[in-house]
């Protein structure tokens, strides 16, 4: 059957409502456990509930009337809407989950800056592609932080340690392919730059003094 | 704060004939703290072997500066006079660094590792340090099997076991998980973290790939000889600092 899904790339539609399939929640909730889940992907705060809204417009889901789960409604203090999933849009999730996925394009902006760069002022685009490794590896570091956290709250099952692996795994290919390109960049540029100064006027190359 | 291990503005570099030198290190600054994974992620050839030579005192920098618990390494080579002409020694500081041999060494996995031990132990310590170290890594049943017989996964904790059993503050670890798969490398990169928060141990590894990071408190990236590090680390929460630093 040919999907009717058109999706080109991962939007927080997709990830809250199959969330809200696993278990109704409030918009506060569900920002905690894209976090959790799909970290890297840096949804911002807020994220959840602009989805919710989207979603509550094309009738996907609907608030729910849940008294026995009476903590997710409580928030410090203050009540908040518990939304699930409605039959049609439990629907459109499983469609969405077994459509075809497409590869994501390239269309990144440090790509695109060097592409159109031209061959002036290579120190400074130098250090831009500096600043984007160090920011990686921050990332990443973060990135490592909540998956340490997670793996060590325990209590999952075989089968979600195996999946947290291969999502982790999968990350951080992207961030190895990431980080190997941003320094093989740098070493090019570095070393083009180092042959323009050798070439344009004579200068002194310093041994470092023992 | 400054680490159990310090590297400050560290440079190296190899002579390449007469007139050349090849720069290694340059500039390179890190702090490994204890009870902290640090993993330097670099591709091959990029110095980060150089790096963990340097921070184990095998290596000494051109300039800068490597200190284990406050002490310089090479302090006491900077003495002059006849002790100028001698080869200059550094601090005997804990530090182990371990790197897996090759897998065509064809040596019992205990006597590899007591062996090494016999000079400041008796042969029976040695052995039972050897056992010991090894039942911490969870490979006990390794220590009578050939060293050529291991899988990748088990020759990873048995070198990890080579060197706590030296009982190091700092364990340096090169080129342990670019053999193995994804379950090892997981696991591989577990031990070292829980091997580094009981043992309040100071970890540096060097990897070759992020998968192998994904454990390490922190993670600096190495290339071209050139360190790239979060600026200014602070000393994360759960790790236990060096007093007085």
């Amino acid at each position: 059957m040919a999907s009717t899904v058109q999706q080109s790339e991962m939007s927080a539609g997709e990830i809250v409502l199959g969330l809200l399939i696993e278990q109704p929640d409030s918009c506060y909730h569900l920002d905690k456990r894209i976090a959790e889940r799909l970290g890297s992907a840096q949804f911002s705060r807020g994220a959840a509930s602009r989805a919710v809204e989207r979603l509550l417009e094309r009738k996907l889901v609907r608030t729910a009337d849940i008294e026995e789960r009476a903590e997710l409604r409580v928030v410090d203090g203050r009540k908040k809407t518990v939304y699930e999933a409605t039959p049609s849009g439990v629907d459109h999730f499983e469609r969405w989950l077994r459509a075809s996925t497409q590869t994501p394009p390239v269309r990144e902006e440090l790509h695109a800056k060097i592409a159109l760069w031209g061959s002036a002022e290579l120190p400074r685009l130098i250090e831009i592609v500096r600043e984007a490794e160090l920011a990686c590896t921050m990332q990443l570091q973060d990135s490592n932080r909540e998956k340490r956290v997670e793996r060590q709250v325990g209590g999952a099952s075989d089968w979600e340690r195996t999946m947290q692996l291969i999502v982790s795994a999968g990350e951080a290919m992207w961030w190895d392919a990431r980080i190997k390109w941003l320094q093989d960049v740098r070493m090019y540029l570095e070393r083009e730059h180092a042959r323009r100064q050798s070439t344009a006027p004579p200068r002194r190359t310093r041994a470092p003094a023992r | 704060m400054e680490g159990l291990l310090s590297l400050r503005d560290v440079w190296l570099s190899y002579p390449r004939g007469r007139r050349h030198v090849v720069r290694v290190l340059m500039d390179v600054s890190l702090d490994v703290y204890a009870g902290e994974v640090v993993a330097v992620l670099a591709q091959r050839a990029q110095g980060k072997t150089s790096l963990l030579r340097v921070a184990a005192g095998m290596e000494r920098p051109d300039r800068g500066s490597v200190r284990f618990a406050g002490e310089d390494m090479w302090r006491s080579a900077h003495t002059h006079g006849r002790a100028r002409r001698r080869r200059p020694r550094p601090l005997n500081a804990p530090i182990a660094l371990v790197r897996p041999a090759p897998p065509d060494v064809d040596v019992p996995v205990g006597e590899g590792i007591a062996l090494p031990l016999t000079g400041a132990h008796s042969g029976h310590q040695a052995r039972e340090l050897a056992r010991r170290a090894l039942e911490e890594v969870g490979v006990r049943e390794c220590a009578p099997r050939r060293w050529s017989d291991l899988s990748d996964g088990e020759r990873a904790r048995v070198t990890i076991a080579q060197g706590i059993a030296r009982d190091p503050r700092v364990l340096l670890v090169d080129d342990l998980t670019s053999t193995l798969g994804l379950g090892d490398t997981e696991e591989v990169s577990m031990l070292l973290h829980s091997l580094a928060v009981t043992r309040e141990l100071g970890v540096l590894v060097g990897v070759g790939d992020v998968q192998a990071t994904r454990w390490s408190e922190r993670v600096a990236t190495l290339a071209g000889g050139e360190l790239l590090l979060e600026p200014a680390p602070a000393a994360p929460a759960n790790v236990v600092n060096f007093p007085g630093g």
